[in-house]
């Protein structure tokens, strides 16, 4: 049995891609076969985190539009076989493809045996969006702990409900600054799950091993010290239906949580 | 310079509630507010429609300057009719 | 200097010097063709360069190649008194000339972006940078008057001597006719100071300076 989960946030910029490739990596990694899908059409990023930009012959226009196999166009990842990316079409656009197109598509990807199928939507709320959610039967929504991409998720959260029939959304606050959050200058985790009111998937803090990571094409799950990469890892335990309490950088959030710790080490 | 800083310190200390993320929350809280009470374009109009026709029965309206608004003011979420009375009708 | 043969798709070319005498010349040919003469066959292309030929000596060197199962025969020649002769023993320049994919080059001036596709049946000449995420497909030859960091494709009809030609080669991907090379996954190919071309060589895409 297949699970098929979208990762999106109508923001642009928050990580959904960064997300899709860390989690695809991590679930790999634990020994899931995981395929990760490109919905990007026009604007292809997901190859770059991952760093199989230069092995792609053939994208998800070139399958949809049966130029080749699914299987021709699926790169197999080069760290781990465990792991695969079905590119978008960067010379294409959104209209390339239609919602029952992709619902075949990942009836397909299913049969090919993933256990995993992850989505990377594109934001927006338009044809992209409709595509990436049509055949998606969980989802993800990232958001980052800043006032637009929290009013653009909470959009999302409506239309999932309303339109995709995707109930129960997950909630990752990506890019979390827990100095700046001690000190009143941003909005924490809980201000963030309080006003969304759906349940919280991950705490991904900021890190500067994204960036590095990105630059190399390896995703940041892989690393062992990157506070980020242990937080993918630890979401990509908890959608496995393990459970695992959230990073401590909540411990040192505010005044009684560190007297806490304070106790626990004395 | 040293003063104002150390003003803030106190006003964290406490607990003011004027510190970045309280402002952010309740501008976040308003917003999405207004989003999730957000009527459609249809409705709007039908409401417009409606209420132009009680009110005709009293007064006679401009129905040029006439305005029917969703706003949000001090922390709630109001319906603004601007309506210009040109004459009371008389009741017979 | 003594004459060359050349197998091409058309056929065999066979390149007669100016400076030999045209006694050296036929024995030369005897001494290729007689000894090989199951090897040769089929059309072939004279090329006779500005050497003035009387008929009689034209039909010598025919009869020759003839006789090695050579034929029919076309003639390149600059001489206007050797083409005449020529044409009077029914030789006439190759009828169609070689299809050169370089006929009909598109020539284009600018940045070619990423998500942007450059199509063209013949060759492509790019005045300008491809960057990463861009496609330039030709039938022909593509050739960058910048850097290439996106996908090219020379030969997109199957044409395995298309070549890929950049001031600056980094190209994400190179396809010739129906192969596929990638830059290698680990630290980018060091920076070349000189123009570049990609081609087949062997069977694989090499790269090599362009001299």
């Amino acid at each position: 049995m297949s699970r098929v989960i979208v990762i999106t946030s109508g923001k642009g910029g928050v990580g959904k891609t960064t997300t899709t490739a860390n989690l695809g990596m991590a679930l790999a990694n634990m020994g899931e076969k995981v395929a990760l899908l490109d919905a990007d059409i026009g604007l292809r990023n997901l190859d770059l985190v991952l760093g199989l930009e230069n092995r792609i012959v053939y994208d998800i226009v070139d399958v949809v539009e049966e130029r080749c196999k699914l299987r021709q166009a699926l790169i197999k990842d080069k760290r781990n076989p465990n792991l695969a990316l079905l590119p978008a079409a960067q010379t294409r656009d959104k209209t390339a493809v239609n919602p029952d197109q992709m619902k075949k598509l990942v009836e397909d990807l299913k049969e090919e045996g993933f256990s995993f199928i992850l989505i990377d939507c594109p934001a927006g709320i338009e044809q992209g969006f409709k595509n990436a959610t049509a055949a998606a039967t969980e989802a993800i929504i990232v958001t980052n702990p800043e006032i637009s991409s929290v009013r653009d998720a909470d959009r999302i959260v409506g239309k999932l409900e309303a339109e995709a029939e995707l109930k129960n959304p997950l909630l990752i606050v990506n890019r979390v600054r827990p100095a700046m959050i001690k000190n009143q200058e941003m909005m924490s985790v809980e201000d963030v799950q309080e006003i969304l009111a759906i349940k919280l998937l991950g705490v991904i803090p900021e890190d500067d091993c994204i960036i590095t990571s990105t630059n190399r094409g390896e995703p940041v799950s892989m690393s062992e010290t990157s506070r980020a990469g242990q937080a993918y890892r630890n979401v990509a335990r908890r959608i496995r239906g393990e459970e695992v309490p959230m990073l401590n950088l909540e411990e040192s959030f505010g005044f009684f949580s560190r007297l806490k710790k304070l106790f626990a080490v004395s | 310079m040293a003063f104002p800083l150390f003003l803030e310190k106190i006003e964290k200390l406490f607990g003011r509630t004027d510190n970045s993320r309280s402002v952010v929350k309740n501008r976040l809280q308003l917003v999405l507010m207004h989003d999730r009470a957000d009527i459609p374009a249809p409705m709007m109009e039908l409401m417009r429609a409606e209420l132009l026709a009680v009110l005709s029965k009293y007064v006679e309206i401009d129905q040029q300057q006439l305005e029917v608004n969703l706003e949000r003011a001090d922390g709630t979420i109001a319906l603004i009719a601007n309506i210009p009375i040109m004459r009371v009708r008389t009741v017979d | 200097m003594t004459i060359a043969i050349k197998g091409t798709r058309n056929g065999l070319t066979i390149v007669i010097p100016d400076e030999e005498a045209w006694e050296q010349v036929l024995s030369q040919l005897q001494a290729k063709f007689g000894e090989q003469e199951s090897f040769w066959s089929g059309a072939a292309v004279l090329e006779l360069g500005e050497r003035e030929l009387e008929e009689e000596d034209l039909k010598k060197a025919i009869a020759l190649l003839e006789e090695a199962k050579l034929g029919p025969f076309h003639l390149v020649a600059l001489h206007p008194k050797t083409i005449e002769t020529g044409a009077r023993i029914g030789l006439c320049p190759p009828s169609a000339p070689e299809k050169l994919p370089t006929g009909n080059a598109l020539y284009l001036k600018g940045t070619i972006r990423s998500g942007q596709v450059v199509r063209h049946d013949g060759s492509i000449v790019i005045c300008g940078d491809v960057n990463a995420g861009a496609e330039v497909i030709a039938g022909g030859d593509v050739v960058v008057f910048g850097t290439l960091r996106g996908m090219a494709h020379a030969g997109a009809e199957g044409n395995e001597k298309a070549q890929v030609v950049a001031v600056n080669l980094r190209p994400t991907q190179i396809r010739i006719a129906g192969k596929i090379a990638r830059s290698p996954d680990h630290g980018a190919p060091p920076l070349s100071k000189s123009p570049e071309v990609a081609s087949i060589v062997g069977g694989d895409i090499n790269i090599s300076p362009l001299s």
